[in-house]
């Protein structure tokens, strides 16, 4: 076996990389250890998060019958594992779905099966509304939306143009470099007065295998 | 601020469940905080490996070790050394901050490029101060 007939006794970047395969985010783990400043933090952890996504979606058959909690759980329990700080929490004016703090620093998510667009954007509410504090410890978050319709594109598409509807002040986007299915938007947070950024990001679901017809 | 044993063994448990790693992280934690204090320490994962016995394979102390040095459980803490000719060399997080951006290690006494750095940089860990709260 691979794992057991490799003795080391340093380690090094290079067997980090190795092992990646059998321990998903060890490459990156030095990468989450230097990351020292708010922006390096928040980018990192979009990083992680992508690869979370990226496992779950290779099986999309696991993920058809279940709520919205336990989707979140389990990317809770990957970025656990990473060594994230990572907490589904009942605070901060009610229960946010997902939570990650460094030090003083802190992300928060939002997620959503999509249904429709207006009931995306009650999440994207709740979480600008109701659950976020922006400073500059906190300026950023996600919305988590799990799509189990085809063509998810089209559904990112659709929600990118229904929330440009909304007229939220000085709102604007821009697409993610790291992610396809992802953008970014922000606006004036209602109760700070600072901009709020907030990651739209897709995680697709949809299974209809053909071959069973 | 003090930190009871009980509460991160809760905790272990709470994130990893009947996964080898509870036991993993539990064994490092008593290795831990039996350790003297006051001392300088460097821990290699080949030490680490030690600790914890012929149960466990690579991957699994690695999901452990990664687990402690994060944020959530910060048991360990880690730093960079260069390793040549026998000898090491410390490394600045910094160090590896800009070989991972660009590429390329500096060497921080000759100033030269390191050829294949990334098989000759090594992680080693030291007890991070929160074991030193740990009662």
């Amino acid at each position: 076996m691979f794992d057991s007939d490799i003795s080391f006794e340093d380690l090094t970047l290079r067997q980090l990389k190795i092992y990646e395969p059998f321990v998903p985010g060890l490459a990156r783990f030095p990468s989450r250890l230097l990351a020292d400043t708010y922006d390096k933090f928040i980018d990192q952890l979009y990083t992680d998060i992508d690869k979370i996504i990226s496992l779950l979606e290779e099986n999309p058959q696991f993920y058809q019958d279940d709520p919205e909690d336990k989707i979140t759980l389990e990317i809770k329990n990957h970025l656990l594992t990473m060594g994230y700080d990572a907490s589904h929490e009942a605070r901060m004016g009610g229960h946010v779905d997902l939570a990650v703090r460094k030090n003083d620093y802190l992300w928060i998510g939002e997620a959503k099966i999509h249904s429709s667009y207006p009931y995306l954007f009650t999440g994207f509410q709740q979480l600008s509304t109701r659950y976020s504090n922006v400073n500059s410890n906190q300026k950023d978050g996600g919305l988590l939306i799990y799509i189990r319709q085809a063509n998810a594109k089209s559904v990112m598409d659709r929600w990118k143009a229904y929330l440009e509807s909304q007229e939220l002040q000085n709102y604007m986007s821009s697409p993610c470099q790291k992610k396809d299915l992802a953008f970014f938007s922000t606006h004036t947070h209602e109760r700070s007065g600072q901009s709020f950024k907030v990651r739209h990001i897709c995680i697709s679901f949809y299974f209809n295998p053909l071959d069973r017809k | 601020m003090k930190v009871s044993k009980e509460s991160i063994v809760a905790q272990i448990y709470e994130d990893w469940g009947e996964k080898p790693q509870s036991q993993i992280c539990i064994v490092l934690l008593n290795y831990l905080t039996h350790l003297p204090k006051g001392k300088h320490y460097h821990i290699t994962f080949g030490s680490l490996k030690v600790v914890i016995g012929n149960s466990y394979t690579n991957t699994d102390l690695l999901k452990a070790i990664q687990y402690l040095c994060g944020d959530r459980t910060r048991l360990l803490d880690t730093n960079f050394e260069l390793l040549e000719d026998e000898r090491a060399v410390p490394l600045s997080h910094s160090d590896i901050e800009i070989a991972q951006a660009t590429g390329e290690l500096i060497h921080p006494k000759t100033g030269y490029t390191v050829k294949n750095f990334e098989e000759k940089v090594s992680l080693y860990f030291v007890p991070s101060s929160l074991t030193e709260n740990i009662i």
